[in-house]
């Protein structure tokens, strides 16, 4: 496409819809990219906590199921992980 | 856009929901404990390796300074210098990093030899590498030495930190005629031709990378094309613990202000919402 389109011009759809697609993919990529920093937060929060724990002189619970509540939450959507690490916490 | 603070909140929120045995005090001397060591924490480090004029500097600025070419860079003197390229801190938007910018292969073999010494001494000490390539070049075998030589003497684990970029993807087959400039995306012919070359880097870097498809990305970093992937490639390839330091500095740029806005209102009128995992312009 050497020549500027127009709305009217047969190419048009076609393009738009290219372009929507590919800003779709790019959208994806992002919010995979977020997802994965949140997780990669927990991982340093995890690690910084026991320190601080440990000087705050208390026991943190269910470390290991933070972390896989986290990756569950980026799956399935933060709620659903807040509702996970609740069952969690009443599981026997 | 990442958040730390966002997080700390919400990382919070989810601890407090499992340990009802910790007291509201500790909880609030956690938190600020939490935010001194967030605060704390080392810069996120990058190495660039590439040739002059492969386009590092504009990826740098496109990912973490919204393409604007205006990124403060200073000496850096806090790490030791590489044997060869340069160390600078770099402040984009939205915070610094530490950038390792290392010489590319291929000029002449004493030359790489020097590199290669280079990249051993430097790679360990980064949270990624992003080694940038011309997109339409097909000289691999200087890259496959240079990962066998890593390899061997400092295992998978230094291979796994770098992810293979690129640049100049506009100018692939047909040429940067073809380029689509109103979308701002390739034609069906360069499409074509960028999926090919992806192949072509991926069974090239095969034998000596473990996980070659998660770690090729074609890209344009003056077109800003494909460069939310890059950046999401950057992070995976980043300590797992340290991923979101790079989160928090990047501001990467926008390819739709490269493209023609009716096109864009167009697609928010006639297409909106069509797929909940595509964002509306």
């Amino acid at each position: 496409m050497s020549h500027d389109i127009s709305p009217g011009d047969a190419e048009w759809d076609v393009i738009a819809d290219r372009l929507h697609s590919f800003m779709g993919k790019m959208s994806a990529s992002d919010t995979r990219r977020l997802a994965a920093d949140e997780v990669s937060f927990r991982k340093f929060c995890s690690v910084a906590l026991q320190s601080i724990a440990e000087m705050l002189g208390y026991t943190v619970k269910n470390i290991d199921e933070f972390i896989r509540d986290m990756r569950y939450a980026v799956n399935k959507g933060w709620q659903n992980g807040i509702e996970r690490a609740k069952a969690n916490r009443l599981r026997p | 856009m990442f958040d730390p603070k966002k997080q700390l909140k919400k990382a919070m929120e989810l601890l407090r929901v499992g340990n009802p045995q910790v007291t509201d005090e500790q909880w609030a001397n956690t938190e600020s404990s939490l935010q001194q060591k967030m605060d704390e924490a080392p810069l996120p480090t990058i190495a660039l390796i590439g040739l002059a004029g492969v386009g590092k500097s504009s990826t740098i600025n496109a990912l973490f300074n919204a393409g604007a070419a205006v990124g403060h860079y200073r000496p850096c003197t806090q790490f030791a210098q590489p044997l060869e390229g340069d160390l600078f801190e770099y402040t984009g938007r939205r915070g610094s990093m530490i950038v390792y910018d290392m010489p590319g292969l291929g000029e002449n073999l004493a030359a790489d030899e020097r590199h290669y010494d280079t990249y051993f001494d430097t790679l360990p000490k980064v949270d990624v590498a992003i080694w940038v390539v011309d997109a339409p070049s097909r000289t691999i075998s200087p890259i496959e030495v240079a990962l066998r030589r890593l390899r061997r003497m400092g295992g998978a684990s230094l291979i796994d930190k770098i992810v293979f970029a690129a640049n100049k993807i506009d100018r692939v087959h047909p040429g940067e005629t073809a380029w689509l400039k109103q979308a701002n995306i390739p034609s069906p012919e360069q499409e074509e031709t960028i999926h090919l070359y992806t192949r072509f880097l991926e069974e090239a870097l095969g034998a000596e990378v473990p996980r070659a498809q998660d770690s090729v990305v074609c890209y344009s970093a003056t077109r800003r094309y494909n460069l939310e992937l890059l950046m999401e490639k950057v992070g995976a390839h980043a300590p797992e613990n340290r991923a979101w330091l790079l989160g928090r500095v990047a501001d990467v740029a926008d390819f739709t202000d490269l493209v023609d806005p009716r096109l864009l209102e167009w697609i928010k009128s006639n297409r909106r919402h069509a797929d909940d995992g595509r964002r509306a312009p």
